[in-house]
């Protein structure tokens, strides 16, 4: 029971000055009756002994009893009643889709085990409640929810959800689920997973609507997790690979390290208990694409008994050329030096510009003669036949037209002085990125194909007003220099983590093969990174430039982490899911007591009156 | 001259509440008209001087037909009931009967604690000597009160007559309640004043009284007929009072505390109804009558109907 306003207590101390009212009011009592005849036979009292004890008689009583209930009425006592919800109720099931979710202890794997989970609780929900998935990989996203989605949407979101990610963002998920949940409805959390956290704590998780649900137990396990190739002086490969025992026991595995095409070693291998045990090779080849250390023999998670480095990422690794063809290119040149592996090279007339390819030219108040490089863009651009530039126009402010990652970050307060030029209308096949607050909206930033290239027209006058000395000049060359820069892929990577993208002007063709299943191809709409790399091992991608050229980059993919390998030292100080009771929903429902006191009071009034006056 | 011209005045002063500068009786008219239908019931034993409307044992030479004697010496022949005699070997007379009065004492008892009370017991008292003495008054009976408040005690009456009943009306109205009770010392004086023996008719709380049969006896059965009334009021029967209190008794002004409690209140309940069935013992040993009336009960619809299924009055 709570008080909502405890001040109404300080009506309690009345009690002692009613008591000494009625102390009071007996010690001045005279009566004067017919004849003391009647009461002889009753003991007569000491004269002075009436205070030796309370005279609790019903007056008393019932004045007591009436100026408590007052004072406790007036502090508006609520009683916070938890009872059995019947209505809606907005579930929020969050699975973990870490690497250790595919361990095999349970049938057919922990992740699968907690995939049918869900979509049970799915079939016994009832009409009304809100169902909503939120994954819980190395980053929580959003599966499904009943109030965007339909069900069947959601079911086919989880069955395509796949276990693979190092690490488990589960405090970000909880926080994106109690960000969801709906405030009119009671929530649960029910969290699926199997607690291989490393050190994370996670107690503060553990409130009255997380429901916990482990998967699998405790188990051994082994696992290569990490593994880098470099060439020494002496032309020699030197293999590095770190084995982990995560068992009690000391555990004989063997190891075997192979490259692309043979099998370089192999021998047995005692690794120590709870420990990382390092081993070293050394062995000449004349050409190596990939390298992989494996652990023969089956565990409980064999996804993490291999892992796999490739050397040909380095092929692409080359600086970006940029060309600026301007009659003043000062301030472009200073802005695009500050990027790193940037070569810029200026030129006063298009006619200079040589027939090289260049991967952006940049033209400042100059019409291009030629669309022959892949990317162009154009600054302050003249009239031309396929754009006409009517008049300007001060600027005031601008707006994003549509999210694109080229108008991230483009703020334009604190311009001043700048004008736009206005054209009568924007060419055909061009999207607007960037257009002014004004009504009619004036385009400012727009992009679009126009014979063979891709051209970004920036009709904002860079040279008016503090445009060039204002950070939205950098921001904005540096948003074009990241989107058509050249991808680094890397060596290797951990299951889960995002590989980025050439983009489709460099490589108009891109393929991509996984360690299994069919290859994907992609054509101009491609993402900006392959984050679907929850399978380990190679990832091979094939990519056909701008002349036919094609090459092919392989990228291994592992499973090995110090925290998803653990599945002994599962983190589950928590309340498991076996000694969990059962949970019956319930609604915390506050009921006034303030009227029914008062109620009582009443009553009381009433017998008192009818005790006083008979 | 008719009879109810004669009560009409008293009655009309009853029935606008007429009020005396000490007391008020208020007789209501449909009460007068009951008592009017009512009378006392007395022992036949008791001795009547006079001629009046009650049966007696005794017998006279008469008209009116009751029983057959023997012709003595002496006899009035107008009497002799000729026909009966040719029938038999004797000579007979025919004998009527001889009604007779009965002399009424209501002795009231004027103490303090009958003026206690919210309303005081004597305002019940009060009304039921007038009561009582009105229907003693209008059936021909003669009547006598004795008051134990005057000093020294006076014997008001004998009077008959309802003529009579404006001037105790008067005498009641100007009565005053002071003093102790003490039945013994009134029944003495009645002793001592009595004109012939009678009906007598106590009213009071008899409150101090502890030895009733000692006073009983004073005023023997069957020469005399006591009938005993105690009014008591509702608050001295069931004592509203609680804890610590420190009680006055308002004869003798005497103070004492007590602790009130509820059970100390059903043990004085007990002891009361002990009390009560002593007084009765004491009543039923010496061939009186004891009634007991509470103050807050009404005169007409309720102890004068139940004077009536006792035997106390009864019809005409």
């Amino acid at each position: 029971m709570i008080f909502a306003n405890p001040l109404g207590l300080i009506g309690l101390l009345s009690l002692p000055a009613i008591l000494a009212l009625h102390l009071l009011q007996l010690r001045n009592r005279k009566v004067v009756v017919s004849s003391l005849f009647l009461w002889a036979f009753l003991e007569k009292q000491v004269h002075g002994a009436r205070f030796r004890r309370i005279p609790f008689n019903l007056l008393l009583v019932l004045d007591l009893l009436i100026a408590t209930l007052i004072s406790t009425a007036l502090a508006q006592p609520r009683l916070k009643l938890s009872v059995p919800f019947g209505r809606s109720v907005h579930k929020i099931f969050i699975i973990d889709t870490s690497t250790s979710m595919m361990a095999q202890d349970a049938s057919p794997s922990r992740f699968e085990v907690a995939r049918q989970s869900i979509l049970g609780q799915f079939d016994s929900s009832r009409f009304g409640d809100r169902l909503t998935v939120i994954e819980a990989g190395k980053q929580a996203r959003l599966v499904g929810d009943t109030y965007l989605n339909t069900v069947e949407e959601i079911l086919e979101a989880i069955q395509s959800l796949q276990a693979g990610s190092a690490g488990t963002a589960l405090r970000e998920a909880v926080a994106f689920a109690e960000a969801l949940r709906d405030p009119t409805l009671p929530y649960q959390i029910h969290i699926f997973s199997d607690g291989a956290w490393g050190i994370t704590p996670l107690d503060d998780l553990n409130t009255s609507n997380v429901f916990w649900n482990w998967m699998g137990k405790a188990q051994p396990n082994q696992a290569v997790i990490d593994v880098s190739v470099v060439k020494n002086l002496a032309s020699e490969w030197e293999v590095q690979a770190l084995l982990a025992n995560f068992d009690r026991q000391p555990v004989r595995r063997l190891i075997a390290l192979q490259t692309q095409d043979q099998l370089i070693d192999s021998y047995e291998v005692l690794l120590p208990p709870r420990q990382v045990f390092p081993l070293f090779w050394k062995f000449e080849a004349n050409s190596l694409s990939t390298v992989m250390v494996s652990l023969t023999g089956n565990d409980l998670l064999p996804q993490d008994d291999r892992a796999v480095t490739a050397l040909t990422s380095a092929n692409l690794s080359t600086a970006l050329r940029v060309a600026v063809v301007a009659n003043q290119p000062k301030e472009i040149f200073k802005a695009l030096n500050s990027f790193p592996e940037i070569e810029v090279e200026t030129y006063a007339v298009p006619d200079d510009l040589p027939a090289r390819e260049f991967d952006l030219v940049i033209y400042h108040q100059i019409s291009p003669r030629v669309y022959t490089h892949p990317s162009i863009l154009l600054l302050d651009p003249p009239s031309m036949d396929w754009l006409e530039i009517e008049n300007q126009v001060p600027l005031n402010a601008w707006v994003a037209n549509q999210a694109s990652p080229l108008v991230e970050n483009l703020d334009s307060s604190g311009l001043r002085g700048v004008k736009v030029s206005r054209i009568s209308q924007s060419p055909e096949g061009f999207q607007t990125l960037l257009q002014t607050t004004d009504n009619p909206p004036e385009p400012i930033y727009i992009q679009g194909q126009h014979v063979g290239s891709q051209v970004w027209v920036f009709l904002a006058q860079i040279s008016s007003g503090n445009f060039t000395r204002h950070p939205v000049f950098v921001a904005f060359l540096g948003n074009l220099i990241r989107q058509i820069a050249r991808p680094n892929f890397p060596a290797n990577l951990k299951v889960g983590d995002p590989i980025p993208l050439p983009s489709f002007s460099q490589y108009p063709l891109l393929k991509i093969q996984p360690p299994k299943g069919e290859a994907i191809s992609f054509g101009s709409n491609r993402p900006l990174e392959w984050s679907a790399t929850h399978q380990p091992g190679i990832y091979r991608f094939e990519l056909v430039d701008r002349e036919g050229v094609g090459q092919t980059i392989s990228v291994g993919v592992n499973a090995g982490d110090w925290q998803e390998s653990n599945l002994l030292d599962l983190q589950r100080n928590l309340p498991s899911n076996e000694k969990q009771p059962e949970r019956q929903l319930l609604e915390t429902q506050y009921f006034e007591l303030t009227p029914w006191l008062l109620a009582l009071v009443v009553v009381l009034f009433l017998v008192e009156a009818r005790y006083a006056w008979r | 001259m008719k009879l109810s011209s004669i009560f009409y005045p008293a009655k009309r002063r009853l029935q606008s509440n007429f009020i005396s500068p000490q007391n008020s009786i208020p007789l209501s008219a449909s009460c007068l008209h009951q008592l009017d239908h009512l009378r006392l019931s007395a022992s036949r034993f008791l001795p009547g001087r006079m001629v009046g409307q009650r049966p007696s044992l005794r017998r006279k030479a008469a008209v009116e037909f009751i029983e057959h004697r023997k012709y003595v010496i002496g006899d009035d022949i107008r009497f002799i009931d000729w026909k009966a005699s040719a029938r038999q070997e004797n000579i007979f007379v025919r004998q009527g009967e001889q009604p007779k009065d009965v002399l009424v004492y209501i002795l009231l008892d004027c103490s303090a604690s009958m003026a206690w009370g919210d309303p005081p017991k004597s305002h019940l008292a009060l009304q039921l000597a007038a009561a009582l003495s009105y229907v003693t008054l209008s059936q021909g009976d003669r009547l006598a009160l004795l008051c134990s408040s005057q000093t020294p005690l006076k014997l008001w009456g004998p009077v008959s007559g309802k003529g009579q009943f404006t001037n105790l009306v008067h005498y009641l109205n100007a009565l005053v309640f002071t003093g102790q009770t003490d039945s013994r010392a009134l029944f003495q004086s009645l002793r001592r004043l009595s004109v012939g023996n009678g009906l007598v008719i106590l009213i009071s709380d008899l409150l101090g009284e502890n030895d009733l049969s000692e006073a009983l006896a004073i005023l023997p059965s069957p020469t005399w007929d006591v009938v005993i009334l105690q009014s008591l009021h509702p608050m001295e029967v069931t004592p509203p009072l609680y804890g610590y209190v420190e009680l006055q008794d308002c004869e003798t002004s005497e103070f004492a505390s007590y602790d009130v409690n509820a059970k100390a209140v059903s043990s004085y309940q007990k002891k009361l109804e002990a009390w009560f069935n002593q007084l009765d013992f004491a009543c039923t040993q010496n061939h009186a009558f004891y009634h007991r009336v509470i103050t807050d009960e009404n005169l007409e619809m309720k102890i004068l109907p139940d004077f009536r299924r006792l035997g106390i009055l009864q019809e005409r």
